[in-house]
């Protein structure tokens, strides 16, 4: 929606004071039911988090129903966002798999998640025009080369248990490896990217 | 964080994925201070992976669906007022009722209540009924106008009062055309006596202007040679910027940013540009963190353009070109990125 040429959309300026808003202030607008700082975070995260649920379910529309969910949650709980736990973002991502994985275990499809756990080329790649895509592309890139320095078998459990919403033992179960073996993988993986990912962590949280 | 308490984040966080999504928000608001704390940055790496994907562009009815969800618990608001005429409770972002949303501050988070008041019967303005309001009658909502004065006669006293006008208007006239003979004779004199001032301030100004030539000269020569020596040090970082690689506003620009060793020191030079347009500028951002810091505005000559300063903030890890509003340049980037550099984070 842009509001230079929507007759429904709020001022430019309006939408622009927003935009420059930090996360924690947007959300503490979202507690006052403040209806334009979400659509402000919306406008912030949607394509992150329609990223993450269509990665997930799989499916365009249920994908963006997850979104629409996880944004009316982030509306009814902002209230009890405590920023000392986490940063807006993770809150919002964490929130949105949350989502996509109780959809995606409702619809039975999880054999959808282990195959697609190697598959990162779904989705559309649209750019928005702004510092905020290319900080994004960015961002994008620093994570993924952390990514990338993980051994794949450390990063395919992971992704497992995030994109598919297994837990340790149905990850030993559908794959095949020991257990202590799937735990042990998880846990180096997460310390080293939490090593790797420090600055950036800071930034996200 | 000591290594046992970096296994109890790990694990923490794990434990946190695995458990039942159905309702997140309340256990990630509600666990305990210490186990929050340890897995904080475990959960914060763990939303790399999400980070990781490409971006997706949601279709705009999204955005259209999720406010209508949200404005559906004010619709019995919206109804009541609309019933009374007033137009609907405050929202930034529902379509004004004529009024422009603007009207309604950004500080109107008490939307709804107000709605809820206005909706309410105000005392002493009642529909009027009984005697004034008549069987066939609305109820007025306004006095009704006073009757109209009755014409004066105007037949008598016009002819009069037309002539001692126009007696008056010719003794104005003539008064006029003298004081206006006097006032042409004095401006020009002044008109003479202003042109001399101004022949004389001409000459006084090109002297004054000569005299400073020299430190301009001397000046900006001294410029040029700092420049210089910034640019042929070899202690010098150069980080090239480049046009996104993505919907490349000005696909041919290319810029140098030259860092001087104590970082501070910087000169950018960029090549390929087009004039922004009316009433934009490029403008030079430096990026500390996540956090845009404006670096200063330039203009074009042809299609080149400098810009240099002492000063870079501590921590700048890119910079970034883009075209702005010359009239209302605000603290974060509002345009579109004509160049960007990364590099400075592995140079400096």
């Amino acid at each position: 929606m842009s509001p230079g040429t929507d007759p429904a959309a709020p001022p430019a300026a309006a939408v622009a004071a927003l935009r420059d808003l930090g996360d924690a202030e947007l959300i503490r607008r979202v507690a006052d039911r403040r209806q334009d700082a979400l659509g402000a975070l919306y406008d912030r995260y949607a394509p992150l988090l329609l990223a993450l649920t269509r990665r997930i379910v799989g499916d365009a529309a249920d994908a963006e129903e997850v979104v629409q969910e996880t944004l009316l949650q982030v509306w009814a709980q902002a209230s009890r966002y405590d920023s000392r736990r986490s940063s807006v973002a993770t809150w919002m991502v964490l929130l949105a798999r949350s989502r996509a994985i109780d959809r995606l275990r409702s619809r039975r499809v999880r054999e959808r998640a282990v195959d697609a756990a190697g598959d990162e080329t779904q989705g559309v790649h649209t750019s928005p025009e702004g510092p905020a895509a290319v900080w994004y592309e960015e961002r994008r890139a620093r994570v993924s080369s952390a990514l990338a320095e993980l051994p794949q078998e450390q990063r395919h459990v992971l992704e497992l248990a995030f994109f598919g919403g297994l837990s340790q033992r149905e990850i030993a179960e559908t794959t095949g490896i020991p257990l202590g073996t799937v735990k042990t993988r998880t846990q180096l993986a997460l310390r080293k990217l939490r090593q790797s990912l420090r600055g950036e962590i800071d930034e996200l949280l | 964080m000591s290594e046992p308490e970096v296994d109890a984040g790990v694990e923490a966080a794990i434990a946190l994925l695995e458990a039942a999504p159905g309702d997140l928000g309340p256990q990630l608001a509600e666990a305990d201070e210490a186990a929050a704390a340890l897995r904080r940055q475990p959960l914060g790496a763990l939303t790399a992976l999400a980070w990781a994907l490409p971006p997706e562009t949601p279709p705009p009815q999204l955005r259209e669906r999720l406010l209508a969800r949200l404005s559906g618990d004010e619709t019995q608001m919206v109804s009541a007022a609309l019933l009374l005429g007033e137009p609907p409770p405050g929202n930034d972002l529902q379509p004004g009722a004529g009024t422009g949303a603007a009207a309604r501050s950004a500080t109107d988070g008490a939307a709804p209540l107000r709605a809820a008041e206005r909706a309410a019967p105000r005392p002493g303005i009642a529909p009027a009924a009984g005697p004034q309001g008549g069987a066939g009658k609305r109820p007025a909502a306004r006095p009704s106008p006073l009757p109209p004065r009755p014409a004066m006669p105007a037949r008598r006293w016009a002819w009069p009062a037309v002539a001692a006008l126009a007696a008056a208007l010719i003794a104005a006239g003539a008064l006029c055309l003298s004081l206006w003979r006097e006032l042409e004779g004095t401006r020009e004199r002044l008109r003479q006596q202003a042109a001399d001032r101004e022949a004389l301030a001409a000459t006084l100004a090109e002297l004054e202007r000569e005299r400073p030539r020299g430190e301009e000269l001397q000046g900006q020569l001294a410029a040029l040679r700092e420049q210089l020596a910034l640019v042929t040090a070899v202690t010098t970082e150069v980080c090239p910027l480049r046009p996104p690689a993505r919907s490349p506003v000005v696909p041919d620009a290319r810029g140098l940013l030259y860092v001087a060793a104590d970082h501070q020191h910087w000169y950018l030079r960029a090549q390929g540009l087009q004039p922004p347009g009316d009433g934009r500028v490029y403008h030079l951002w430096f990026v500390v963190g996540d956090t845009p810091v404006s670096a200063g505005s330039f203009t074009l000559d042809g299609e080149e353009a400098a810009l240099t300063s002492p000063t870079m903030p501590e921590g700048t890890r890119a910079a970034l070109v883009t075209v702005e509003p010359e009239s209302s340049l605000g603290e974060r980037p509002s345009g579109p990125v004509v160049l960007y550099g990364s590099e400075l984070s592995r140079l400096l």
